[in-house]
């Protein structure tokens, strides 16, 4: 149970972070604005998967080493990520037996509203324009979601078949 | 079960989300975390490096299959343009010398050139909410916070936040960045306000009648401290003078390229606060009254001994010449 445990602990770490690296990687010019979030995403499969060992606190935590890695002002980032996973927590009651379709226009529509979250943080005490790209990030991360949604879960079953069950 | 984690991600989300608020205000407004960013940064280093690491390997890959041709072609056009700008120099050298025999006589101060040192920008993503890049110089090679940044074309931006060997840059075309700048023409001031779009500036609070026309070049014109004086900041693109606006609405257009930026340099200005401080008591006293009062010191100290007399108007004229003839050039 214990060493079940702490690979699956390790392998939801490792993800975040591979995606927090990934997320700062920038890519040739244009590109990047139409690129989704990979640690937010990441984060929501793990939230929609097992909420039982990922919760708003991960979301936090993700948020602020994003703050860091970003260089914005510290909070921002940590208090859209983990608006969006108290979001999917709380406001889908029956999650669990969404189609992989459904789930993904939830995950985009919850990135939508999360980046109005950052915008406002951000705007808080600053000048910033909205543009489009918020829209086309979130429309790529519904396309992207599912794809690291099963990516991921099969990693995690591969680790620990049997804590799912329940 | 279910409801018991409904509830408590409703608890923690208010506590977190109260949190990351208290965080922001303080972040924000008392820059707290200076220190802790610092050294975070210092430790994330290699994750920059990590995530710099695809895009540069593929460029070095890229350049390992150039062909020879190309390479030896590239080298031609290279040598050709430093020679040229060697001619470019010998004129400059002069140029540097007689500007120096004239402020002499003139009483200012002499302009000395600037500690520099290249660096690279890192192809690493920032805030999304505002113009910033990252570079891989930091405290380590003595970089400072509010450091003036230029490229071969004009200014970049100045320094935001350093760590142990990266650092951050905003560039001048940012929403919160705004820079003193003279128009090159007749030496109106203006301060030109960054916009959020990467290749404009917007010049601010300009009567609908001032003598700015397009294409002006904008340089910097020192007095906030920042920035050096007399680097090319902006060319003016668009100038609406309409009825009804309250102010002149001025566009300009930097003069780097700000969305292809790849190395620049970074400047330490020698006791930046006081040279300029001594400038601008120089330069207010020279256009107010002191123009006879100078005369009166220049003869003054040229009525003494004949020589010093020769040596100086020997010297302008020099300088007239050398001037002259670098323009007929």
């Amino acid at each position: 149970m214990t060493i079940k445990s702490t690979g699956s602990f390790l392998l939801i770490w490792m993800s975040i972070f591979v995606a927090l690296v990934l997320s700062i990687m920038k890519l040739p010019a244009g590109i990047g604005d139409y690129l989704p979030n990979y640690a937010c995403l990441v984060v929501l499969v793990w939230v929609v998967a097992i909420p039982s060992r990922v919760n708003v606190m991960t979301g936090w935590i993700t948020g602020l080493c994003m703050d860091f890695l970003l260089g914005t002002t510290l909070g921002i980032h940590a208090l859209a990520f983990s608006f969006m996973v108290w979001m999917i927590c709380t406001q889908f009651e029956s999650i669990k037996y969404y189609s992989l379709p459904e789930l993904s226009i939830v995950v985009g529509t919850v990135i939508f509203v999360g980046q109005f979250v950052l915008f406002w943080g951000e705007h808080l005490f600053g000048v910033v324009t909205v543009d489009y790209n918020i829209f086309w990030s979130a429309l790529s991360g519904a396309v992207c979601w599912p794809f690291i949604y099963v990516f991921l879960i099969s990693l995690y079953h591969l680790i620990s078949p049997k804590i799912e069950d329940e | 079960m279910q409801n018991r984690s409904g509830m408590s991600a409703n608890i923690r989300f208010a506590l977190v989300g109260m949190l990351s608020l208290v965080l922001i205000l303080l972040d924000s407004h008392f820059d707290l975390f200076k220190d802790l960013r610092y050294h975070i940064e210092s430790y994330l280093t290699p994750v920059y490096y990590i995530a710099d690491a695809p895009v540069s390997l593929a460029n070095d890959a890229n350049e390992r299959f150039r062909s020879y041709q190309e390479i030896a072609d590239e080298n031609r056009l290279l040598k050709y343009q430093l020679s040229e700008i060697r001619v470019e120099l010998l004129r400059y050298d002069s140029v540097i010398h007689d500007n120096e025999v004239l402020r002499r006589l003139n009483n200012s101060p002499i302009k000395e050139s600037f500690r520099r040192m290249g660096a690279e920008v890192m192809r690493v993503d920032t805030n999304p909410f505002s113009l910033t890049v990252m570079i891989n110089r930091g405290a380590k090679d003595g970089v400072y916070e509010g450091q003036p940044v230029i490229n071969e074309q004009g200014i970049v931006g100045q320094i935001i936040s350093v760590a142990n060997s990266t650092s951050r840059v905003l560039l001048i075309s940012d929403q919160n960045h705004s820079i003193p700048v003279v128009v090159m023409r007749n030496g109106i001031r203006a301060i030109a306000t960054g916009t959020g779009i990467v290749n404009e500036l917007s010049i601010v609070n300009m009567p609908r009648n001032v003598d700015i026309q397009v294409g002006d070049l904008l340089i910097s014109s020192g007095l906030g401290g920042i920035f050096p004086s007399g680097y090319p900041v902006a060319r003016v693109t668009n100038f609406d003078r309409r009825e009804g606006l309250q102010f002149a609405e001025i566009k300009a257009q930097p003069l780097a390229t700000l969305d292809r930026l790849k190395y620049m340099l970074l400047l330490w200005l020698p006791d930046s606060d006081q040279e300029t401080i001594e400038e601008i008591r120089a330069v207010s006293e020279n256009s107010d009254s002191v123009p006879q009062n100078v005369k009166e010191k220049t003869i003054q100290k040229s009525i003494p001994t004949q020589n010093d007399k020769s040596l100086v108007t020997g010297g302008s004229g020099n300088n007239k010449e050398s001037v002259g003839d670098s323009n007929d050039h």
